[in-house]
């Protein structure tokens, strides 16, 4: 059943740069994670999303962004998923 | 010079504020603790001199390309300065305070020992840059240009 969603996953983490990712539902449960990536996040991720998009409530789902030195997080809701991908810098 | 920050403290005071970077206190005088005259005279001056670097740092936000507003917040999260789109915004105070929260530790296995210096939040045609810095949470809302892309 989650076929489709590990191939998706399994495009997204060949992707350059990219070390992992997590897809989570409306609820923040974890539906999948690859690469180097906690399910254990799921929740925040969710929570991340949703209280982003508290500031512009008519708008369309923002993107998230969140960057350290050397990585980047980045998170959008769309519909009744959210996604994180984490990402390396320099690419 | 704020003049009613002056007749405030009701003192002369040499100072001059950098206004390119956010060194407010760069030729302040500074008082010895026993010039002062009483409690409340110290903190009076205490609380100017922090009215200087709220201001100085406010001053420089202002000055970013494409900006459209600014908030300037403490840690607990009151307003300390805004402007723009953001003037007076204490709903998208409290909802940044609450992502902040929420974005101290996200993923341990992907960021491991890090916390994070910068946070976007990015709509088709602008964006919320939030950093901090000095113990204060600044906000920047700017528009995107294809000049002032926002790159993941």
């Amino acid at each position: 059943m989650e076929k489709h969603l590990d191939r998706v996953m399994d495009e997204v983490v060949n992707k350059p740069g990219v070390f992992g990712c997590v897809f989570v539902n409306h609820q923040g449960l974890c539906l999948g994670a690859k690469g180097k990536a906690s399910t254990e996040s799921a929740g925040l991720i969710a929570a991340i999303a949703e209280q982003a998009a508290k500031l512009e409530p008519h708008s369309s789902a923002p993107i998230v962004t969140l960057e350290t030195d050397n990585k980047t997080c980045i998170i959008q809701r769309a519909g009744t998923i959210t996604g994180a991908i984490y990402k390396n810098r320099s690419s | 010079m704020d003049k009613s920050l002056k007749a405030d403290i009701g003192l002369s005071v040499l100072w001059s504020v950098d206004q390119t970077s956010s060194q407010a206190t760069k030729n302040c005088m500074w008082r010895e603790t026993s010039d002062y005259k009483s409690c409340q005279e110290r903190h009076i001056w205490e609380r100017w001199i922090f009215r200087c670097l709220t201001s100085a740092e406010a001053l420089t936000m202002d000055r970013i390309p494409g900006q459209t507003g600014y908030l300037l917040l403490n840690e607990e999260g009151a307003v300390l300065a805004s402007s723009g789109d953001l003037e007076n915004d204490e709903k998208a105070a409290v909802i940044i305070m609450g992502l902040i929260n929420l974005t101290s530790y996200v993923d341990k296995a992907a960021f491991p020992d890090e916390s994070f210096k910068k946070l976007s939040i990015t709509y088709d045609k602008h964006c919320y840059v939030i950093c901090l810095s000095n113990r204060k949470v600044h906000v920047v809302k700017k528009t995107l240009t294809s000049d002032n892309p926002v790159v993941a």
